[in-house]
C-alpha cells in the first residue's frame, strides 16, 4: 500500500460504502519508505548503509544496484529490511541486498546474509516461505524453425502433461511414507523410478539432495499438503517456459554448457517445494517466534524470527528445510521428465535423440552450510539466500565436475514474455557477495495494481502478437504477472556483469509459456 | 467490483489492500466473530470466486490460540488446510463464539461450502501461509477491524 498510495486513495473517491473508507483511510498506515535511510555510494553499483546509522547493526549494509533500482528501492522497506539483518548476530562482512531486491518479509527479497556456523542465528524468514523455488535449464539440439510450427500444439501438449495453477496435483500419488523416501534420497529417487536419465542429478545444484534432510523434522501437515502435489507447477510466478537463444555473450563458455548458437531451444522451469516447504517455514515461523523469547534474542524486526545456530530449534529447522529442498529438485525432476515426454510426442523420437539434457538447476531460497574467506581466514558459514543465486566461480569444488573449471551455471529468470539469462559464476562473486548474485527481475508494481492496469487476456493477445504462446490456467494471474509489473531483467544481469559477480552468457527470450 | 475493491455492506465485509508481492486483507464486522468470519471469506476470494460455492457441506471449526493474533492466525491456517489437504472450497463461515478458556482463547464456529471444482470455483492464485506480518486487530466503537497477509 506504501508504494502506490496514490493510486490506491483514488479508488477512496469511489461512491459504494464511502463512510467505512472514511474510517479507514491511509494515514492509519502512514507510507513506509527507506528514503531517510543514509546511502553512501562507495563504487559504481555498489551502496552502503555504514554501522553508525544504527548502533545495533553489526556489519554495514550493502545494495548491488545501479541508479534506478536503488531509486525503486528507497520507495519501500527493501533498504530498511536490509539494515535490520545487518543486526544478526554472527553475521559477516555485510548484509547484502541484490540488484533485484524488493521489499519481503523480515529479509528483503534478493537478501544474502551470512553467519556463523556455531554463533551464529539462523533465519527460516532468510529462506522464505518457497523453500528451493528455483530454476532449471534444459536445453535441445532444436532450433526455433524447427519448433515454430508446431509451437501451439507443443505447448498445449506441456500444458496439460504439467499440472498447474490453484490446487494443482502431481499425476502420481505418493503415500506419506514414500515421500519420506522421496525428501530423503533427492533426484536420485525420481531417477530410480524412471523420471529421468541417470546422468540428471550431476548437473543439478547439491546434486538434487540435500544429505542431512530428515523427514522425521517435518509436521503431518506439510506431508498432507505436499504427497498430491508432487510433479506440480503451483500458480503465481511459476512457468515452464520454451525459449530460444538470442544472443551468446561468451561464447567459450557457453558451447560448454550445450549452447551452441542463437535460435537454439531450451526450456526453463520455475518452481519450488509447493505446499510441503510453505508449511514447514509456517510451522518453523512459529517454533522461532518462541525461540527469539526463549533466547532472548534482540531483533530490530520480530519478523527476523531467528535462533541461534546451535540450539535445538535450529537442529529442527535445518534438517526439515533440507527435505523441503529435496521435495523441490524431486518436483522440477518430474516436470522435466513430462516435459521431455512432451518433446517426444511432438517430434516423434526420443528425448535423448533431441539432446534434452539439464544444463543446471539452481535453487534461489535456500540456507547453505559453507565456506567462505572472511578477515583473512577461512570460515564456516550458514549462507542465507533469500531469492538470490548462488555464483560460484572456475575451480569450486562444489561446482559439478564438467563445468568446474569454468564456473558454476546462474539462471535468471525474467517476467512473462521478456528475455531470461544464463550468468556464470566468477571469483569477484566471493569477494563481494558469499559467492552470489541475482535471482531473476523482481516485482516492480503490486498484483493489484497490476490487475487494475492490464486485463490477462488483452495481455495474452498482445504476447501472442509478438510470436508468444501462452497458456495459463488463471487469466487473473497473467494479469498479475504482466511483463511491467516487474523490474528489468537485462538491467539486473547488467549490474550482475559489471560488478563481475556473475557475468553474461547467453540471453534467452521465451516464445512458449505454460504457466499456473 | 473486482478483487481489491470493497466486499460487504458498512456492518461487514473486507477488502485488499494494496502489497507488492501479497495479498493484504483487512476485514470487518460488528462483532470479533462476525470480523473472523469475513476473514475466512476473504481467504477463500484470493483462491477462488466463493460466490459460485454452494453451501452443502458444514464443517465443524474449533480452534485455540494464546492470544487473539495467535487465533486469527490459526483459525485461518485451520481453513487454509482445508483447501490445502481435505480438497474443501468454503465460502460460508458461522463463527458462533470466542471466549476466553483456562489458558487460551478459544473459537467454535461452522464453515460451509463443498469440495473444490476448479471449472465450478475458479482459479485465482494459491496462497503459500498466513504470517503475522503487519497484521492488526482494532477494536472500534462499533466495530471489530482485522488485517493480515497472506504470502502467495
Amino acid at each position: 500500500m506504501r508504494l502506490i498510495g496514490s493510486v490506491y486513495s483514488s479508488r477512496f473517491q469511489h461512491p459504494i460504502g464511502g463512510s467505512i473508507l472514511k474510517m479507514t483511510t491511509l494515514e492509519q498506515h502512514p507510507g513506509r519508505s527507506s528514503a531517510h535511510i543514509p546511502l553512501e555510494k562507495i563504487a559504481p553499483n555498489i551502496w552502503e548503509v555504514p554501522t553508525s546509522y544504527n548502533p545495533g547493526m553489526k556489519v554495514p549494509a550493502r545494495i548491488y544496484a545501479d541508479d534506478d533500482l536503488i531509486a525503486k528501492m528507497k520507495t519501500d522497506m527493501t533498504i530498511q529490511q536490509c539494515v535490520n539483518v545487518a543486526h544478526l548476530d554472527g553475521i559477516y562482512k555485510y548484509s547484502i541486498t541484490m540488484p533485484d531486491g524488493h521489499e519481503g518479509y523480515g529479509f528483503p527479497i534478493g537478501g544474502v546474509a551470512a553467519t556463523d556456523y556455531d554463533e551464529g542465528l539462523i533465519s527460516p524468514g532468510g529462506v522464505g516461505y518457497d523453500i528451493n523455488c528455483g530454476v532449471r535449464l534444459i536445453r535441445t539440439n532444436l532450433s526455433e524453425e524447427e519448433v515454430r510450427p508446431v509451437l501451439p500444439k507443443l505447448v498445449d501438449t506441456i500444458f496439460n502433461m504439467i499440472p498447474s495453477g490453484l490446487g494443482s496435483k502431481g499425476q502420481i500419488r505418493v503415500s506419506t511414507s514414500e515421500l519420506d523416501k522421496v525428501v530423503t534420497d533427492g533426484v536420485e529417487w525420481a531417477v530410480d523410478k524412471g523420471y529421468g536419465w541417470p546422468d540428471d542429478p550431476k548437473t543439478i545444484e547439491e546434486g538434487g539432495c540435500l544429505e542431512s534432510a530428515d523427514p522425521s523434522k517435518v509436521s503431518n501437515n506439510a506431508k498432507s499438503r505436499g504427497a498430491p502435489q508432487l510433479g506440480s507447477l503451483g500458480s503465481g510466478n511459476h512457468f515452464v517456459e520454451i525459449e530460444k537463444a538470442d544472443k551468446i555473450f561468451d561464447k567459450p563458455v557457453a558451447d560448454r554448457f550445450g549452447i551452441t548458437k542463437p535460435d537454439q531451444i531450451l526450456i526453463l522451469i520455475h518452481t519450488g517445494s509447493r505446499g510441503y516447504g510453505h508449511q514447514i517455514c509456517s510451522d518453523y515461523l512459529r517454533v522461532m517466534e518462541h525461540a527469539v523469547r526463549k533466547y532472548n534474542i534482540n531483533l530490530p524486526d520480530r519478523e527476523l524470527a531467528a535462533c541461534p545456530a546451535n540450539s535445538p530449534e535450529a537442529e529442527q529447522y535445518l534438517p526439515a528445510m533440507a527435505a523441503a529442498a529435496n521435495f523441490a529438485w524431486v518436483n522440477r525432476q518430474m516436470i522435466t521428465h513430462w516435459a521431455r515426454q512432451a518433446f517426444e510426442k511432438i517430434f516423434a523420437k526420443p528425448s535423448d535423440s533431441m539432446d534434452m539434457k539439464i544444463v543446471y538447476d539452481v535453487c534461489h531460497n535456500i540456507a547453505k552450510v559453507e565456506q567462505h574467506k572472511v578477515d583473512g581466514g577461512l570460515k564456516k558459514v550458514f549462507v542465507h539466500r533469500k531469492g538470490a543465486t548462488r555464483a560460484f566461480p572456475p575451480g569450486h569444488p562444489d561446482i559439478p565436475a564438467q563445468y568446474r573449471d569454468i564456473g558454476q551455471p546462474v539462471l535468471l529468470p525474467g517476467s512473462m514474455g521478456t528475455s531470461s539469462w544464463v550468468l556464470v559464476g566468477t571469483p569477484k562473486s566471493m569477494e563481494l557477495s558469499f559467492g552470489t548474485t541475482a535471482h531473476g527481475a523482481g516485482r516492480f508494481m503490486s498484483r493489484s495494481a497490476a490487475k487494475r492496469k492490464w486485463w490477462g487476456a488483452d495481455l495474452k493477445k498482445s504476447l501472442e502478437a509478438r510470436g508468444i504462446v501462452i497458456r495459463a490456467a488463471a487469466m487473473e494471474v497473467v494479469a498479475e504477472e504482466a511483463p511491467d509489473a516487474y523490474k528489468d531483467v537485462d538491467r539486473v544481469a547488467e549490474v550482475s556483469h559489471q560488478l563481475g559477480i556473475g557475468t553474461k552468457v547467453v540471453r534467452m527470450v521465451p516464445i512458449g509459456v505454460a504457466k499456473g | 467490483m473486482t478483487l481489491q475493491g470493497l466486499r460487504g455492506d458498512q456492518v461487514e465485509g473486507y477488502r485488499f489492500l494494496d502489497h507488492m508481492t501479497d495479498a493484504f486483507v483487512e476485514a470487518w464486522g460488528p462483532t470479533m466473530e462476525r470480523a473472523f468470519a469475513q476473514a475466512g471469506i476473504a481467504l477463500f476470494e484470493t483462491m477462488l470466486y466463493t460466490d459460485k460455492i454452494t453451501p452443502r457441506n458444514t464443517e465443524d471449526i474449533t480452534v485455540e490460540g494464546h492470544d487473539e493474533k495467535e487465533l486469527l492466525y490459526n483459525f485461518l491456517e485451520t481453513l487454509l488446510l482445508k483447501f490445502e489437504i481435505d480438497g474443501k472450497a468454503l465460502g460460508k463461515f458461522g463463527v458462533h463464539v470466542i471466549n476466553q478458556g483456562k489458558d487460551s482463547l478459544n473459537l467454535t464456529g461452522t464453515a460451509n461450502g463443498e469440495p473444490y471444482d476448479p471449472e465450478k470455483h475458479g482459479r485465482k492464485i494459491e496462497v503459500k501461509g498466513v504470517t503475522y506480518h503487519q497484521m492488526a486487530i482494532q477494536k472500534e466503537r462499533d466495530r471489530v477491524l482485522l488485517r493480515f497477509l497472506l504470502d502467495l
